[in-house]
């Protein structure tokens, strides 16, 4: 029988790792973190621990008074309780709802994690910002694998960006240095999108492209992008 | 003060072991929890229960590395408390951790009989991967996956661009994903 693992399960056994493994990590920080004195607060937790013991009696104390006095009431109008209840849970419900909406947008409908957040902030620049390329840093040393791990969509939403933005940075020449040496393709990003073909919403968002005011064909755009950046 | 002189503390049940941890390892622990719960409350919170969980786990433990040990409690805290504040959200509106990027490691058939991993077999073959990869490598896997840093804080602490950052760490859980499916046969 196959043996699965949830990724809490993944998580917490991470979190279980050998004690010199996580000290390692972080040899040089700890040192340094440890000088941080910052505002004590031993004293509460001291408090804390003088007050747990009285807190256990104290309870015991509570809960037999509590009980003396409510549990005749309940015999007495149970039915109606059970009412209160359930009224309560509604509209605790009704809070948490309204305070942490679902995303409710017919194209966020379906989304799965952890494509979801991808897709968002791709619908986001597509619809929202007029970006229409990314470029992609030199470090990418496997497209493909780039390409099928999503990375290629992490930069095209950190890297993303339009003509006008691209051409104040070119016009300085220390970021237009960095710019040369570090960027060896430009993506657009209808293309990025195209690429995803699983993903209605984002082909969907790819085929709403707003006009960015820089006309309609994005491969000039895209070639005055490389012609800008020195590329062929 | 040094950690076996704290250690003694606990043990002799002197209060003053809570002062002096938490002078030593207050911003270590800090990080950690902020770094999870992503909000200065929150994570003051799982620091002050850190503190408190180390007073009653010490003894009968005996840390033979005490930032490692108070920052297992930090970090089991504050995931629980990220678990449970998601649980109440519901609705696939939860905040990602870099910890979700493990996902990538585990099966993609998510079907079929199945038999959950002891939690301590699972951890002893993380620690095996551990054990087999380079220094750096091992360190850039448990500063994202154990302490949950940012990819920049990372990027910043190796000297290296934030894109190299992402791919080794996506390499790296290829690697895992790969020793994962292996075990799984």
């Amino acid at each position: 029988m196959a043996k699965k693992y949830t990724l809490d399960q993944l998580t917490d056994a991470i979190g279980n790792i050998d004690d010199r493994y996580v000290a390692d990590a972080r040899s040089e920080l700890t040192a340094a973190e440890s000088n941080e004195t910052g505002t004590s607060r031993a004293g509460r937790t001291r408090r804390r621990i003088n007050s747990r013991a009285l807190t256990a009696a104290a309870a015991v104390l509570v809960l037999a008074v509590t009980a003396v006095l409510l549990i005749p009431r309940f015999i007495k109008k149970g039915a109606s309780n059970s009412v209160q209840s359930g009224h309560f849970y509604t509209d605790a419900e009704t809070t948490l709802t309204n305070h942490y909406p679902a995303p409710s947008a017919p194209e966020y409908e379906n989304l799965k994690l952890p494509d979801e957040q991808v897709a968002m902030n791709l619908y986001y620049w597509f619809t929202e910002s007029g970006c229409r390329f990314a470029l992609i840093p030199a470090e990418i040393d496997d497209e493909t694998e780039a390409f099928e791990s999503g990375y290629y969509e992490d930069q095209a939403i950190q890297n993303s960006m339009d003509l006008d933005d691209l051409k104040k940075l070119m016009e300085d020449p220390e970021s237009a240095d960095y710019i040369k040496k570090n960027i060896i393709s430009v993506i657009s990003l209808k293309k990025l999108a195209g690429g995803r073909k699983s993903y209605n919403y984002i082909e969907k968002a790819a085929e709403n492209q707003p006009d960015s005011g820089h006309g309609d064909d994005l491969q000039d755009q895209i070639d005055e992008v490389k012609a800008l950046l020195g590329m062929k | 003060m040094e950690d076996a002189e704290i250690i003694a503390l606990y043990w002799e049940r002197d209060q003053k072991a809570v002062e002096a941890t938490e002078l030593k390892y207050r911003h270590y622990c800090k990080k950690i929890a902020l770094n999870i719960v992503g909000c200065d409350e929150d994570a003051e919170e799982c620091v002050n229960d850190t503190w408190m969980s180390a007073w009653e786990s010490i003894p009968p433990a005996k840390p033979e590395i005490l930032s490692a040990f108070l920052g297992k409690i930090t970090r089991n805290i504050a995931l629980n408390r990220v678990r449970d504040r998601d649980r109440l959200k519901r609705g696939g509106d939860a905040e990602a951790l870099p910890f979700d990027e493990l996902g990538d490691c585990l099966a993609d058939d998510a079907s079929g009989p199945e038999e959950h991993a002891e939690a301590g077999e699972l951890t002893a073959l993380i620690n095996r991967f551990l054990a087999g990869l380079p220094e750096e490598r091992r360190r850039i896997f448990v500063c994202r996956y154990w302490y949950g840093d940012s990819i920049s804080d990372i990027a910043k602490r190796f000297g290296a661009g934030e894109g190299k950052i992402k791919m080794q760490l996506m390499r790296l859980r290829g690697e895992l994903k790969k020793m994962l499916e292996k075990e799984e046969r």
